[in-house]
């Protein structure tokens, strides 16, 4: 495993894909183990996305499928949900509060803001 | 058809159909080790607790107590009931079961109707019937600030679940009393402490007129209560 990364494991519930291709641009995973202080904790939903020749993932605030189904709501092509889960393991570079210019997932709420803000 | 009306409710007023919800004090203590009266509280990332949905984030708990006294449920067949909470632009809120008891490890007992643990799944239908009702008597939504909205589910938390007058009247029986928790965190998490803030609440359900609003305090003013 190549220095700062650290193998993470859990259930794949779903995908972020490229709407004019299909392709997976990155994956939601839900951590069922506890792996801090070096990854993330048991019960969190972390973003997998690739980097260069590896990958990265940091924690999302969503709780289960629902958020999921709201992103391909707000999102229509853009999500897909892996139903039931499936097994996933990969080591990953731990970014735990994420990168820079890093893509904001839908998040339940968007609706209503989109208002406040029009 | 005559005998199929006799025992048919005539309402006058669409104001008679009611399903009444009173706030209070938390009535279990220590679910999460939350003290007696703590209402808000904010804690940094800490250990797993089952049914903490936000336990390894920064995170602000959000919780109080509720009656639901004995009352005839009149005028609807089924109904869903609704929670909305006014909380900042930047943050989510997610709901833990209706508790009715401490359990061991901090973890709650949950209020089961119909044989099932009630949960609640997000709706931002009743976030803005929430925001409705409150700007309707001259309040203004503070600004950065909505309500986020919620109706009583199925277990898995994708489906708004009706809980039939009959099931509601034996959940109710004489009178029901029962604790609810929520944990807001950062829309997208961050390093950050959530600095504990005032939290107005909304309860309503899906078929009546019913709704109250109150304010959860970081610190309980005595005599307010």
């Amino acid at each position: 495993m190549p220095n700062g990364f650290i193998p993470l494991s859990g259930d794949l519930l779903g995908h972020r894909l490229d709407p004019a291709t299909g392709k997976v641009e990155a994956e939601i995973v839900w951590v069922r183990n506890e792996n801090r202080p070096t990854g993330p904790a048991e019960n969190a939903f972390v973003l997998v996305e690739p980097n260069g020749s590896g990958s990265r993932a940091r924690y999302i605030s969503w709780i289960n499928y629902f958020d999921l189904e709201y992103a391909e709501h707000r999102q229509p092509g853009r999500w897909a949900l892996v139903e039931p889960a499936q097994s996933f393991r990969q080591d990953v570079q731990w970014q735990p509060f994420g990168w820079s210019q890093q893509q904001v997932v839908p998040t339940i709420g968007d609706a209503i803001l989109d208002n406040l803000t029009s | 058809m005559a005998a199929e009306n006799a025992h048919s409710v005539k309402l006058n007023s669409p104001y008679q159909k009611e399903f009444v919800i009173h706030p209070r004090l938390p009535y279990v203590n220590g679910i999460f080790d939350l003290g007696p009266n703590t209402l808000i509280a904010s804690h940094p990332p800490h250990g797993r607790i089952t049914e903490h949905l936000h336990d390894h984030l920064h995170h602000m708990h959000i919780r109080y107590g509720f009656e639901i006294p004995r009352q005839p449920l009149t005028g609807f067949d089924a109904s869903a009931l609704e929670v909305a909470m006014l909380v900042k632009t930047a943050h989510r809120v997610d709901c833990n079961p209706i508790f009715v008891d401490r359990g061991p490890g901090s973890e709650g007992i949950c209020l089961k109707i119909a044989g099932q643990d009630v949960h609640w799944v997000h709706n931002e239908e009743v976030g803005k019937k929430a925001t409705k009702l409150y700007e309707s008597t001259g309040r203004r939504l503070p600004k950065g600030y909505y309500f986020s909205g919620f109706r009583t589910s199925d277990v898995d938390e994708r489906e708004v679940w009706y809980y039939s007058r009959e099931e509601l009247l034996r959940a109710i029986g004489h009178g029901l009393r029962a604790d609810q928790h929520f944990q807001a965190t950062w829309r997208e998490p961050r390093d950050e402490p959530i600095e504990p803030y005032a939290v107005t609440i909304c309860l309503s359900d899906s078929e009546t007129y019913f709704h109250t609003f109150f304010q959860l305090q970081p610190t309980i003013t005595l005599g307010a209560f």
